[in-house]
């Protein structure tokens, strides 16, 4: 009994004859008239994906510049000194007023 | 070169420039041999695997080099063709129709190797070979149906040498597996040397 694989590369020897058999040949009519529709429609399809993908590129942008606005002045404010000693001193002034309210008490 | 080269690069080029005639010529000296090698991808739609070939052969024939000959530039977009076509059947979860039903019966008495036809042959290997991982299957294809050797295997998919040494070892191991469980256990017996 032979290996299953020995089996199968016989097999493929079968299979190998079958390039003998005559094929039923392909229409090369419809093969150009797919051909002439594709030449036609793929760079249409690639002109519209590109003007997609800028529409989508401007939009981004467009998002990026208003999150930018508003997110940088803010940004700013935090970094400034004053602004954080403004918030040291509300700190501390909300401290003396808890401390105050105990010794009312 | 071949003077069918000769003739192919001469086509590009004319095709390139406009001629749809030369493009016509391109598909009718390789009709056959696509229709063939789609065969190892599809058994039942071979001519809609060839059309796609053609049309994805002319619309990157801007980028053919001419380094090599145009066929085996066509047999490689008809490899990566067919590939693409077994993930498309996977996704679709659409496997063709198990061929189990109309090859041999294992069961029956064991054909004389003579009058078995290469068809029922290459049909059952296809159908072997499409248990395999997409990977291991498209070297053994390549391997066993288009009887293509190593080193050309890898040139066609880019591999290494070595890489496609390995691939197909394992996928013999993988084959070898499927072998010894049914319905494949005995299904090949009728087969000698």
């Amino acid at each position: 009994m032979d290996s299953f694989l020995n089996q199968v590369e016989k097999l493929s020897q079968l299979a190998a004859r079958e390039k003998e058999i005559a094929i039923a040949p392909l229409d090369v009519a419809s093969v150009m008239a797919r051909v002439e529709r594709a030449a036609w429609i793929v760079p249409a399809c690639e002109r519209e994906t590109q003007r997609l993908m800028a529409g989508f590129g401007i939009l981004i942008t467009a998002a990026a510049a208003v999150v930018l606005f508003f997110a940088i002045p803010i940004v700013n404010e935090k970094n400034n000194p004053v602004w954080a000693m403004d918030s040291l001193m509300d700190v501390m002034e909300s401290s003396e007023m808890l401390l105050e309210s105990f010794d009312l008490e | 070169m071949l003077s069918a080269d000769k003739e192919d690069i001469a086509d590009v080029r004319a095709t390139l420039s406009g001629d749809a005639e030369a493009y016509a010529r391109i598909v009718a000296r390789h009709a056959e041999s696509v229709q063939r090698q789609m065969r190892h991808f599809s058994r039942h739609e071979v001519d809609e695997l060839s059309h796609d070939v053609f049309v994805e052969v002319y619309l990157s024939l801007s980028r053919f080099r001419g380094d090599a000959p145009l066929r085996h530039w066509i047999a490689r977009i008809g490899t990566f063709r067919g590939c693409r076509h077994w993930r498309m059947q996977k996704s679709r979860n659409a496997r063709e129709k198990s061929l189990s039903d109309v090859v041999i019966d294992s069961a029956a008495a064991e054909p004389p190797r003579e009058i078995i036809d290469p068809k029922i042959a290459a049909d059952l290997l296809f159908e072997l070979l499409s248990l395999l991982p997409e990977a291991d299957r498209l070297v053994m294809t390549l391997m066993y149906l288009e009887k293509i050797p190593q080193d050309e295997i890898a040139e066609r998919l880019g591999y290494s040498r070595v890489g496609v040494a390995v691939r197909i070892h394992r996928a013999k191991k993988k084959l070898q597996k499927i072998g010894e469980k049914p319905p494949w256990k005995g299904r090949l017996a009728w087969i000698h040397s």
